[in-house]
């Protein structure tokens, strides 16, 4: 295979990308991104980066190999990882630190511009422009995202379509949206609303800075215990297999300091007669 | 030639992966196949012990992948005259000593000259199942239909999709069809809709598989036992052929009798 298939560079900016091809083997992947680095040596001389893994499901330790080969071999500093939406997963319990494309960078440093040799000598003074610009195109919101990592992000979801097994964590600083089962041992934490479009059996945790606004909705809400902001709710009842017809699409949400539960008309029908989530 | 490595795991310890592996293993062989099974239970071995070959041992696993000894000297050939060879763990060392690599290099080496290499996983999710996992190139997952083996082997699918071992294919051991009958224990469905992967096979409970192990004498050479019938047809599915999924209820009425007279029960699938 070419190796400018392994490793594709985008810009968009002052926001450079390197996507790695999510076919291929990952010893495949750190081979030919030593040899793109050591072929095109010449062309980087300092500069922020993102790298896009794809699709591909990475371990911390991958992820940490690939910062490695990027700062050791070039002169590029890794300021975030992401991934397609639907690849976000984890491995041995930690949350891998992945995040979805236009979210808040891997690690606190701000992207400073990428600087190619001819401009290196204008660009390496100021490594870190200012970047509070709101006003400007989708691109350069995300670009500011190292300053505003605390805000909530709600005009973006996180769609995921996978099931989510036992062990594996998921949180977003939005909305997550759940394409398939949240399995028993499964957490989601999210600062805006969970959706899942599937049984709800692990743990949700939604508005997790504390927006009792938050609710999660699920076809099948059969887990022994959710939260929403600081309010927990536990079911002492789920779990245990329910034969007959599924209960259908159930939300909950926070009234009086606990979470009732409730037939879902709509995610901002007016509830008042829910049960209370507490088994 | 180029063989198939196959890695056999569960998560949760007891639910039968050696057992399985052993069975497999044997079957593959019966079916012609040049088969050979590698324990990585390092310092908890035990499939030498099912398959009858304990005192045979001289040199292991770690000693091959030490470079102490040659794969083939560590093969312990099995006693039905089967092309099937067994690499025993070592019983005085620990899973630290060796790693995924080492044992992924092993593998290629033994894939040119066996059909199946086959893995016994230890338990947990620790060393030895990155070991075993990082080596392997399909999977199989051991569970029986309890809620803690199943959500241990829920955790287990995640991590296999990690190491880009994608769609395992499921075993559900030591089923009582009397009790799925009477609704006390979960039936395959419940746990297909859970675990969302594809079934490779059913094995029922059966006294036999203990009094097999016991003996040393893998199920699948035991005509009368359903658990080793079982293994006989997932060994067939493992082998690309396709098998119907048989009804694990003993067919005790006339029916059942006719057809188990006439080798139209599941036991003619032992001949396939």
């Amino acid at each position: 295979m070419l190796k400018s298939e392994l490793v594709q560079v985008s810009g968009r900016g002052a926001n450079v990308e390197f996507l790695i091809d999510d076919g291929a083997a990952f010893d495949e992947i750190t081979r030919g991104l030593r040899d793109y680095l050591a072929e095109h040596a010449n062309l980087w001389s300092g500069g922020s980066i993102t790298v896009n893994v794809g699709r591909r499901i990475v371990s911390q330790d991958q992820l940490a190999e690939l910062k490695e080969i990027f700062e050791r071999q070039s002169g590029l500093k890794v300021a975030r990882f992401s991934c397609l939406p639907e690849s976000l997963s984890s491995q041995g319990g930690d949350t891998v630190g992945l995040i979805p494309p236009d979210s808040v960078p891997a690690s606190t440093g701000v992207s400073g511009p990428i600087s190619p040799r001819r401009e290196a000598a204008a660009a390496g003074k100021s490594p870190a422009e200012p970047t509070r610009t709101f006003n400007a195109s989708h691109v350069d919101q995300t670009h500011a995202q190292g300053t505003v990592a605390a805000s909530v992000r709600w005009d973006t979801a996180l769609l995921v379509k996978a099931t989510c097994r036992s062990g594996e964590s998921i949180r977003h600083d939005g909305d997550v949206v759940v394409l398939g089962d949240v399995n028993p041992g499964a957490e989601i934490i999210a600062e805006g609303d969970i959706v899942v479009f599937g049984q709800l059996r692990g743990f949700a945790h939604a508005g997790s800075k504390g927006n009792t606004r938050s609710a999660i909705v699920a076809l099948n809400l059969d887990s022994p215990r959710i939260q929403i902001g600081p309010h927990a709710g536990t079911s002492a009842q789920a779990g245990q297999r329910r034969k007959g017809p599924a209960t259908g699409p159930m939300i909950a949400y926070v009234r009086r300091k606990g979470i009732h539960l409730a037939s879902f008309v709509g995610r901002f029908a007016n509830y008042g007669r829910g049960e209370p989530y507490d088994g | 030639m180029t063989g198939r490595t196959i890695v056999i795991t569960s998560g949760k310890g007891g639910v039968g992966k050696t057992t399985a592996t052993a069975n497999i293993g044997s079957a593959l062989a019966m079916r012609g196949n040049k088969v050979v099974v590698i324990d990585t239970d390092i310092g908890l071995r035990n499939l030498d012990v099912i398959m009858g070959l304990e005192n045979r041992i001289v040199y292991d696993l770690v000693n091959v992948l030490e470079g102490k000894c040659e794969p083939h000297k560590a093969m312990i050939r099995d006693k039905h005259g089967y092309e099937l060879y067994l690499i025993p763990a070592a019983q005085t060392r620990d899973k630290d000593c060796i790693n995924p690599e080492q044992l992924r290099e092993l593998c290629a080496k033994l894939e040119t000259e066996f059909d199946y290499v086959l893995m016994d996983c230890p338990a947990g999710i620790e060393q030895g199942f990155k070991n075993a996992v990082g080596a392997a190139t399909e999977a199989i997952l051991v569970t029986t239909p309890e809620v803690s083996a199943i959500r241990d082997a829920d955790r287990v699918i995640g991590l296999l999709e990690a190491s880009e071992l994608h769609r395992p294919r499921l075993i559900i051991n030591r089923i009582h069809p009397d009790m799925v009958k009477q609704g006390n224990m979960m039936d395959k469905d419940d746990i297909v809709e859970l675990l969302a992967v594809d079934v490779l096979g059913l094995v029922p409970a059966d006294d036999r598989t203990i009094t097999a192990a016991n003996r040393g004498v893998p199920v699948v050479h035991d005509k009368k036992a359903p658990s080793g019938a079982a293994f006989l047809r997932i060994a067939a599915r493992v082998d690309g052929e396709e098998v119907q999924f048989a009804e694990l209820d003993r067919k005790a009425g006339m029916v059942g009798k006719i057809k188990e007279l006439l080798g139209l029960d599941r036991r003619a699938y032992s001949h396939a």
